[in-house]
């Protein structure tokens, strides 16, 4: 099913009356039960099109629709809603509040998630710390955490609203080759169980997760065919 | 939802500093905004030295008049010797810091009529002055005849200066306030963006943040009161003796 669209999109930068282009008249789709990978060099604009996707930045021109609703069209607030509901974010350096425990921090989410009372809450959380296996770390603080669990509780807290779409910034870029291969294998069986999982990343070792690669060239992006 | 967010705010020792200047600040505002009531003690008790040595003196010559001792530092005396209207004595009577009214007809010989001394009595030697004023508004003439100017005078400068010192400190006060709040929020910026990143509305960031500073805030106005009440038993204690 097709989650995401982008249609024309343009973006650029102003700095110092230069106009730097990051997106030159792309057109993307997005399904469900897809593992996507972004590949690219430093600084051609992943994490752009990342946090366009993400509704926490706009196109300059063009269309985004998400679920067939066009972003444009949406308020701060709708667009924040719609956050909230679709969309969970992993981040490279986890991205963890340092004075919430475990626990608290894959909790900070769903207080303003309407569907869920005080126990639904407490009981989605135990669920997804045991789904990440750190039953055993509940009222741990992140930093006495190492890395490879603290981004497996960075996935859990974007898993806590069950969004339709995971977007992971470079969400093995800190970690070492066993935990890396732990969190694609998570990714990818999010995407199984329908999940639309789109990640950007450096590593190579992507290739073997990934159902579909992009290569981000100067503005342009196109699927790698080799895989 | 703010319980987390709460729990947050302690947790991080770089605000247990912010509690720490705010607990000073209302230490400070608190003694600030009850100077008078200490210069007001510390004046009393200079007047009270006064009276004291006064009826010392009355004692030894055998002096003793119709007004008790302790009034005389609060009375004020009509000098121009007219009889007042009745009106005029029941207007003054009205007045706000005005306890009692005594009226003395003095014969003097070469006068064709009696010379009528009012006494009026007020509550505190301190609001001598401000019926006094009213007394000239009206036309009568008085003087304070019992308490040495020089005190007064210091007295209002006293006071003055307090009012001064009050609202400077007030302002600083606000003024170091709304730095600590900047930095307070400056260090909840990530978080901040984190809830934003979750789909928080800024209403429900904004109502964050609010009672975070809040509560930071109350708790150091709290314990200032409490420690400011202490040492205020202790100031007391110290002027009594
Ligand atoms: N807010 C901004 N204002 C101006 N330029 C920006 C802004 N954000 C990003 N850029 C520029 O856009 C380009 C793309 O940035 P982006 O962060 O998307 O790159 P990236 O592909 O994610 O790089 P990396 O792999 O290093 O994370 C960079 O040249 C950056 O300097
Ligand atoms: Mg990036």
């Amino acid at each position: 099913m097709e989650k995401i669209k982008i249609i024309n999109g343009n973006k650029e930068y102003k700095k110092n009356n230069e106009k730097i282009k990051i997106l030159e008249n792309i057109n993307l789709n997005f399904n469900s039960n897809v593992f996507y990978a972004i590949l690219g060099e430093s600084g051609i604009g992943k994490t752009t099109l990342l946090n366009i996707i993400g509704t926490l930045d706009n196109l300059t021109d063009g269309k985004l629709f998400i679920d067939n609703i066009d972003i444009s069209t949406l308020k701060d607030d709708e667009k924040a809603h719609l956050r909230m509901e679709k969309i969970g974010f992993i981040f490279q350096d986890f991205y963890l509040n340092p004075y919430m425990t475990l626990e608290e921090n894959i909790m900070q989410p769903m207080f303003i998630n309407e569907k869920y009372n005080k126990k639904m809450i407490l009981d989605k959380t135990n669920e997804l710390i045991e789904l990440m296996g750190l039953s055993h770390r509940k009222k741990h603080f992140p930093k006495e955490l190492s890395g490879g669990e603290q981004q497996r509780v960075a996935i859990a807290r974007a898993l806590a609203n069950e969004p339709d779409i995971i977007l992971a910034d470079e969400p093995t870029g800190n970690l070492n080759k066993e935990n890396e291969i732990k969190i694609f294998e998570i990714l990818k069986d999010l995407s199984k169980n329908g999940k639309c999982v789109i990640t950007v990343s450096h590593s190579d070792r992507v290739k073997d997760f990934a159902d579909v690669i992009f290569k981000f060239k100067e503005g342009n992006i196109e699927i790698d065919e080799n895989k | 939802m703010f319980k987390n967010e709460l729990k947050t705010i302690f947790r991080n020792k770089n605000n247990l500093v912010y509690l720490i200047i705010f607990f000073i600040i209302f230490i400070i505002l608190n003694f600030s905004f009850n100077l008078k009531l200490f210069i007001n003690k510390y004046y009393d008790k200079k007047i009270n030295k006064y009276i004291d040595k006064c009826y010392e003196i009355a004692q030894k010559e055998n002096i003793t008049t119709e007004t008790k001792y302790e009034e005389l530092v609060r009375t004020i005396y009509t000098s121009d010797g007219k009889k007042l209207t009745n009106e005029q004595i029941q207007n003054l009577k009205h007045l706000k810091y005005v306890q009692d009214i005594k009226t003395n007809n003095i014969d003097i010989p070469t006068f064709q009529e009696p010379i009528t001394v009012y006494c009026i009595i007020v509550d505190d030697w301190k609001n001598c002055q401000e019926i006094q004023q009213f007394l000239d508004i009206q036309g009568i003439s008085s003087y304070i005849a019992n308490i040495d100017k020089s005190i007064l005078e210091e007295y209002q400068t006293t006071k003055n200066f307090t009012n001064i010192i009050k609202y400077t400190l007030f302002l600083i006060s606000l003024i170091i306030f709304i730095l600590c709040y900047k930095n307070i929020i400056y260090n909840e910026r990530e978080n901040i963006k984190l809830l934003k990143i979750f789909g928080y509305r800024k209403k429900q960031i904004r109502k964050i943040v609010l009672i975070q500073l809040l509560t930071l805030t109350l708790i150091g106005a709290i314990t200032g009161y409490i420690i400011f009440r202490i040492l205020f038993i202790l100031i007391n204690c110290l002027l009594k003796f």
